[in-house]
């Protein structure tokens, strides 16, 4: 329905990440869709460094789905590092995590997390749950200076 | 006491034996004294019966010379004025003349004054007289009207005795042996004076018997005669009169004691004897035997006193030692040692436990100052604060629970001791007792005690490290249970899911059921898995207990219920108000599984009935869900709140067997208890407490 925006997904496990974009498709969101696979990729892609060398941070994704537990670089710390930069704070963040645990929540808000959704096991769940946040930061959200509308 | 007794019994009977004595002396002397009294009364009665008699005598006389003056011969008219004047002023019976008439005169004398002689016959008649050398005729008598029969009778042969013929011959008056008078007249005496030609006195008894006329003669009742002589006599006094030894008067009854005094007079030798009246008196010695017994007694008494007083203070003597001895003995067998010292310090006195304690004997202590039992550290802080006592005044010595302090002994070695010091005046002079008590083992104890101490902290904080670390851990479990045992369920239901959605057409219907089945297990796992981590976050949770209101949570938990399953009916009943102190966040889960529980049961009843309720059991708050649901069966009640376990198939109720032991945990870690009733098929009541106060876990 809208393509004009990236969405990053940050998410570690393959079949997770798999799962995630095929709800994002059964919910017809079709923007696209950039995985990340550890924190490290993610900073990468956002700040134009690494394997992404020459982006421009100034481009941000639409939203980043961001997985807390993560290889090298976790999801609390990618969340804190953005926040941090001035060209990424602004950036919408939903934490999309299996993890119920009080303390994550916690602390995803507390550095400013937008949202912090729990992975359903059941899949019709997720699939519900995926779509949901999709239709939500994808098409119901306004983002602060759209570029290019 | 008998001992003791024995010579204040002798003091008395010695005291009543002198006293016995001295009443003897004293009841002689009081007889004596008596005699000396009766003595006196008899002369006395002598004199006044001399006296009498002499009147007596002096009337006769006075009549001898009426008649020597006439010759004898002398009317009768002048005889009666003589005797109406002289002889019945001395009580006279009767006074007479008679002359002397010898056988020859008789006739001339007949002739001359016309009077026959007579004389007393057989038989009380008188008849004329026989023929005798002389004859001494009444010639003259008065009182005429007594005497009138008597004139002419001679009276000489009816006399006793001779003292007719006395008078006679010796010329002076002469008196008769006292005669009975007849009819209860008494006894009377009768005296003669003898008459002469001559008034002059006549030498010699020829000449007398030569110049004789006759006599006068006076008859006198002997009672009339004593009259007087009684009357100068004490009253109950006994008069008697005896002639030459024969009784002749007696007045009253026989009397002890008698003083005789004798009475020549007329002739004759009378005995005038006193009796009575004067006895000896019996006040002096019965006063001194009064006095004697009463001071026997008195003695007796006194030494008795003494005795007591003797006992008394003997036994008070005796209390004393004892006492003395007792105090001895404590003080002796105290465990702890006892000093006492002067206001400088001196040691004055120690006890027998002082000596073992410090190893010194009691003659090297005594004298010496006190501070030679401490070590050297103590001894000028002891000086200072002795100083400063004695200067204050200050109450408190070292306190009243006294003070800890180190001794040393005489080998030198020291040793903790608890000292106490009280403060006492002997003799208005101030001492001090110390009592000093050897706390080694005490100190020893109390080390002992310290060093546990420590050692138990220092496990305490290994063990909390410890347990520190396992909870840690714990975390580090849940969480990572939590990330990643779900992920791959998610790709088992995920890829199951595509599977069916992508490949239906290349699957059986089997296969699309076996693949649903897949799904629905991995659903389940993940179920438990979060009921898993609710359970050990309710272990690990703080607990933060605040007043809250169950019944509003309860509310609450049906309201989402009842959103869950808008289609169901079910009758809840929930009092306005439920109290309870405790975790609000998990008292919401208590009820959120217990409610939802009886939500789930009553699923297969007709008319469902949930109710949630406050009770009180022994005084704590308590609370109960109730359904008329399933129920269980009583015998598996213990199986209830282990976690897993389940009383129903699944593919009756759903469910994952965690929610009972988790509120059992939450009730639990609130102090509380929690207990199941119910039976098959007629519901539950699962009923927990919630202890205001009590610290959970």
């Amino acid at each position: 329905v809208n393509e004009s925006g990236v969405i990053l997904l940050v998410e570690d496990n393959p079949d997770d990440a798999a799962l995630t974009m095929r709800a994002l498709r059964q919910g017809h969101i079709d923007n696209e869709v950039v995985h990340a696979r550890d924190g490290v990729e993610a900073l990468d892609y956002l700040f134009g460094t690494g394997a992404h060398d020459g982006r421009d941070p100034a481009n941000l994704p639409i939203v980043m789905l961001l997985d807390l537990k993560l290889p090298k670089v976790d999801g609390l710390e990618v969340l804190e590092k953005v926040r941090a930069d001035e060209r990424t704070h602004l950036l919408p963040i939903v934490i999309l995590t299996s993890s119920r645990e009080e303390q994550d929540l916690t602390a995803g808000y507390r550095l400013g997390a937008n949202s912090y959704v729990v992975k359903p096991v059941e899949f019709g769940s997720f699939v519900d749950a995926v779509r949901q946040l999709g239709l939500y930061w994808v098409l119901l959200n306004k983002r602060v200076a759209e570029p290019g509308g | 006491m008998l001992r003791r007794g024995f010579p204040a019994v002798l003091a008395a009977v010695l005291i009543m034996v002198a006293v016995v004595c001295a009443a003897v002396v004293a009841w002689h002397y009081e007889q004596e004294r008596a005699d000396d009294e009766r003595q006196a009364h008899a002369d006395a009665a002598t004199a006044a019966m001399r006296f009498q008699l002499g009147a007596v005598v002096v009337s006769l006389q006075d009549m001898r010379g009426l008649l020597e003056s006439s010759g004898g011969e002398v009317s009768a008219a002048r005889f009666e004025r003589f005797t109406a004047l002289s002889m019945r002023s001395q009580g006279s019976l009767i006074s007479a003349w008679l002359p002397r008439v010898t056988a020859d005169e008789r006739a001339a004398f007949e002739g001359r004054s016309g009077i026959e002689i007579r004389e007393q016959g057989g038989g009380g008649r008188v008849r004329p007289a026989g023929t005798r050398p002389e004859y001494f005729p009444v010639a003259l008598a008065e009182p005429s009207t007594l005497a009138l029969p008597l004139i002419g009778v001679d009276v000489a042969p009816a006399l006793p005795g001779d003292s007719l013929q006395r008078a006679r011959d010796t010329g002076r008056t002469r008196m008769s042996r006292p005669l009975q008078l007849g009819q209860g007249g008494g006894t009377a005496i009768v005296l003669f004076e003898p008459v002469y030609r001559r008034a002059e006195p006549i030498p010699t008894v020829a000449e007398r018997r030569a110049a004789f006329l006759g006599v006068a003669a006076g008859a006198y009742r002997l009672t009339s005669l004593v009259g007087s002589v009684l009357e100068g006599l004490p009253e109950g006094t006994r008069l008697e009169i005896r002639d030459d030894g024969e009784p002749i008067y007696a007045s009253g009854a026989r009397l002890e004691g008698a003083a005789d005094s004798t009475l020549e007079i007329a002739g004759r030798t009378w005995t005038v004897r006193v009796s009575g009246a004067h006895g000896a008196s019996l006040v002096l010695p019965a006063t001194l035997l009064a006095a004697g017994a009463l001071l026997s007694a008195l003695v007796l008494l006194l030494f008795q006193v003494a005795a007591k007083r003797e006992a008394d203070a003997q036994r008070a003597a005796e209390e004393l030692a004892a006492a003395a001895e007792r105090h001895r003995a404590v003080v002796d067998t105290a465990a702890d040692g006892i000093v006492t010292i002067d206001e400088r310090g001196t040691i004055e006195w120690v006890n027998r436990a002082t000596e073992e304690l410090f190893g010194w004997p009691a003659a090297e202590l005594i004298g010496q100052n006190i501070k030679m039992l401490m070590p050297e550290s103590l001894r000028s802080q002891h000086t200072a604060g002795l100083q400063r006592y004695l200067a204050t005044g200050e109450a408190r010595i070292l306190g009243s629970q006294g003070a800890e302090a180190t001794a040393l002994r005489r080998d030198g070695s020291t040793f903790p001791v608890h000292l106490q010091v009280t403060e006492m005046r002997l003799g208005g002079v101030r001492k001090f007792t110390g009592f000093i008590g050897d706390i080694t083992q005490r100190v020893a104890a109390e080390e002992q005690v310290r060093a546990l101490n420590q050692e138990l902290e220092q496990r305490v904080v290994e063990r909390t490290a410890q347990l520190e670390a396992a909870n840690r851990e714990l975390e580090a479990f849940s969480y990572s249970v939590s990330h990643d045992l779900r992920t791959p369920l998610r790709t088992v239901s995920g890829f199951s899911a595509v599977l069916m959605e992508d490949h239906a057409h290349e699957l059986g219907p089997d296969a699309a059921h076996l693949l649903g089945r897949i799904r629905a297990g991995a659903e389940r796992m993940g179920m438990l898995i979060d009921d898993l981590l609710g359970l050990a976050r309710v272990s690990r949770a703080e607990l933060s207990r605040q007043e809250v209101d169950l019944a509003a949570i309860a509310r609450r938990v049906v309201a989402s219920l009842q959103e869950r399953e808008p289609e169901r009916r079910v009758e809840v009943r929930i009092p306005d108000e439920a109290l309870a102190v405790g975790d609000p966040r998990l008292l919401r889960v208590v009820l959120d599984n217990l409610i939802g529980n009886a939500w789930k049961f009553t699923g297969k009843e007709p008319n469902p009935v949930v109710e949630f309720g406050a009770a009180s059991e022994n005084g704590t708050r308590a609370f109960f869900v109730r359904d008329n649901g399933a129920g269980f069966d009583m015998a598996y009640a213990s199986k209830l709140f282990g976690p897993f376990q389940r009383l129903h198939h699944a593919d009756e109720f759903e469910g994952t067997g965690i929610g009972l032991a988790t509120v059992q945990r939450i009730v639990r870690r609130h102090g509380g208890e929690i207990r199941a009733e119910g039976e098959v098929g007629a519901g539950a009541t699962i009923t927990f407490t919630i202890p205001d106060a009590e610290e959970g876990e």
